[in-house]
């Protein structure tokens, strides 16, 4: 089974940006370029998450959503970032945008999810997880208050309502392949065979291979390494 | 949604620079976090890791090893001198003709030519579709500078998939150099993404042809960057040498001057006298359209560089910025000239792009100017510690006769 390849751009402040361990940011460049290149590299699918909308209870940036679905890209497109309810989800869909994901949404208003479900159908709907290591444990992220709870504290009721779960290793994000194999394994434990995007310092075919070993139907999603190198996407053919 | 004006505590940038940029929590931009690598990291041990990437690319003797684009100004020398003399590498030189050549861009690159002895191939793209192009983007891109930007970045990469030869061999990522783009240690190289983002403002060659408009195929064909598979099948990589040299241009020029003979002029604009004297025009117009875009121009690029080298003082730089920022245009009457349009008419396009974010229209043909350099504040603390501070000047760009663009030029006697 090949594996799919997917582009995942982070948009701080109106720009793609690098991002390290959700902590430190350099810029990159305007959203539809990059959504145009990666388009024409056909990746399977383009990842674009706001990470300042939550934050800020701004909701979805739905002209965003607009500006790039109307550029004329024919790759599928999700949209993560400031998703608060049903209605958000909704605009999101209408306004040009493949699958809607969500993240904060499932810490702060669970119930939404499966209304959200029944609305755009379960496959325009991903979730997604943030793992953290911390004193050789793994956690459950909140990227806006920065809290660690439990793995078991994770909402399994989600994976009826959601396609796909995208599992994000925190500490190496934007690393140089340092993606933590050992993140798979608890998500094999926890989400059994459940479909995974990973992602979080994944940039070498090596590493994606090692990966496939242990979760066989998995994806991945490529941040930083995307923006170093001319049809970088070739490195994991 | 507007981002809040904020400007780095460090040098003279600000949330506004056209190339993007962010600031950590304490305020520093991401062009000064990655400035602090220069001080970092083992350049004798990055060296080391570029002779092995460049290994597979050197040849049997007498075929090109890589290609190296030079202008005849802005680190063409000390790029050269990396590739033949540190990198043991032959290199076939590309040059784009930008026909806003001064006397001193001839006489730098001849000088060039015969130092180092290589064979260079002159790209002429015929000049009457060059003023074609220069009109148009003017008027839609608001640039005049387009097709230099254009012919400079396209040009080494066709003649990559031409002559396949793989390896292409750049100065400094600009990217890196001001906003801290990315990591030296991410080796980040030439991409067609970052050509169309940051280098042509968004727009490539085939963006120009638009239904029912001036510019046809036949035009802009000679701008049009290679294929995907063009690339792959050859293998072009573009590497930038910052990623594995400290990348210091003042001090690269100094030592190029003093070695082969590099040749410098003040310039109107700015008080780097060595960056862009081979062209009338990106010190004069072009950099005035970026004043009336942007709100600043690129002498405040030379002094933040100048800070971060700790040279100046963030004061310093920032008088230096007043100085020479509203200084007046030397060389419009020479473009005008040259693409045939009325004085009357640059300046009413000047106008048209002034971003009233910095340019306050008091009548009907003036403005007050609030510029960026206005809303920088500086420490109460006095700096009282000016630095010496000096950048050589051996000639003039026009050197001893009238300014006039040098469409071809074969070179000049010392």
């Amino acid at each position: 089974m090949r594996s799919r390849i997917i582009g995942s751009l982070i948009v701080k402040d109106n720009i793609v940006v690098q991002s390290f361990g959700f902590k430190n940011y350099l810029p990159v460049g305007d959203v539809k370029i990059c959504c145009e290149n990666l388009n024409n590299w056909e990746v399977d699918e383009i990842i674009i998450t706001s990470i300042d909308r939550s934050k800020y209870n701004l909701g979805p940036d739905l002209e965003l959503i607009d500006e790039v679905s109307k550029s004329g890209i024919s790759t599928p497109i999700t949209y993560a970032g400031g998703i608060r309810n049903l209605n958000d989800a909704e605009k999101v869909i209408s306004k040009g945008a493949d699958r809607v994901c969500i993240n904060n949404l499932i810490m702060t208003n669970i119930s939404s999810i499966k209304d959200i479900a029944l609305s755009i159908g379960s496959q325009s709907l991903l979730a997604s997880i943030n793992i953290i290591k911390s004193n050789n444990n793994f956690f459950w992220f909140n990227y806006i208050n920065k809290n660690l709870l439990p793995i078991e504290s994770i909402p399994l009721d989600l994976l009826h309502y959601v396609s796909e779960i995208i599992i994000t290793d925190v500490n190496n994000e934007g690393s140089d392949d340092k993606f933590d194999l050992k993140v798979v394994d608890i998500t094999k434990k926890i989400f059994k065979k459940k479909k995974v995007i990973f992602f979080g310092g994944i940039s070498t075919k090596k590493k994606t291979s090692l990966i496939k070993e242990k979760i066989i139907n998995s994806s991945y999603a490529i941040g930083n390494f995307f923006s170093h190198k001319e049809l970088a996407n070739q490195y994991f053919k | 949604m507007k981002n809040k004006l904020q400007f780095c505590v460090r040098c003279l940038y600000s949330s506004e620079h056209p190339l993007n940029i962010t600031f950590n929590e304490k305020g520093l931009c991401s062009g000064c976090q990655i400035h602090e690598e220069k001080d970092v990291l083992d350049w004798s041990e990055r060296l080391e890791k570029l002779k092995k990437i460049i290994s597979p690319y050197k040849t049997k003797k007498g075929n090109y090893d890589c290609i190296v684009p030079i202008t005849g100004a802005n680190d063409s020398y000390y790029i050269l001198h990396l590739v033949i003399n540190v990198l043991k590498l032959n290199p076939l030189l590309v040059h784009y003709n930008s026909y806003f050549n001064t006397q001193l861009a001839i006489k730098n690159l001849t000088n060039l030519r015969i130092k180092f002895n290589r064979d260079i191939i002159i790209k002429n793209v015929n000049p009457i579709k060059v003023k074609k192009i220069t009109k148009d983007s003017l008027i839609n891109l608001r640039s005049m500078y387009w097709h230099v930007l254009a012919g400079q970045t396209v040009f080494p990469v066709q003649a990559s998939i031409d002559y396949k030869i793989p390896l292409i061999i750049w100065g400094a990522h600009q990217g890196i150099e001001q906003v801290g783009m990315f990591s030296y240690t991410q080796e980040v190289e030439m991409t067609r993404r970052y050509r169309k983002n940051h280098d042509l403002m968004g727009c490539e060659a085939t963006d120009l042809i638009k239904p029912y408009q001036n510019l046809k195929e036949e035009d802009v064909f000679e701008y049009f960057y290679p294929s995907f598979k063009d690339l792959a099948d050859v293998g072009t990589k573009g590497i930038y040498l910052n990623n594995y040299f400290r990348w210091d241009p003042k001090w690269q020029h100094e030592k190029m001057i003093k070695l082969y003979d590099y040749k410098t002029s003040d310039l109107n604009r700015t008080f780097d006298t060595y960056d862009y004297n081979h062209c009338y025009n990106y010190m004069d117009i072009h950099d005035y359209i970026k004043l009336c875009k942007h709100g600043y121009s690129k002498v405040t690029d030379h002094a933040s560089r100048e800070i971060r080298f700790g040279r100046i003082s963030r004061e310093q730089g920032l008088e230096l910025v007043k100085i020479y920022e509203t200084k007046k245009l030397k060389f419009s009457k020479l473009f005008t000239q040259w693409l045939g349009i009325k004085d009357e008419s640059l300046n009413y396009l000047f106008n048209r792009f002034k971003n009233p974010e910095y340019w306050k229209r008091t009548n009907a043909s003036s403005y007050e100017q609030n510029l960026l350099s206005s809303k920088i504040k500086i420490s109460k603390r006095k700096d009282t510690t000016k630095k010496k501070f000096f950048f050589i000047k051996t000639d003039k760009i026009n050197l001893d006769s009238q300014p006039k663009y040098i469409i071809f030029g074969k070179g000049y006697e010392n």
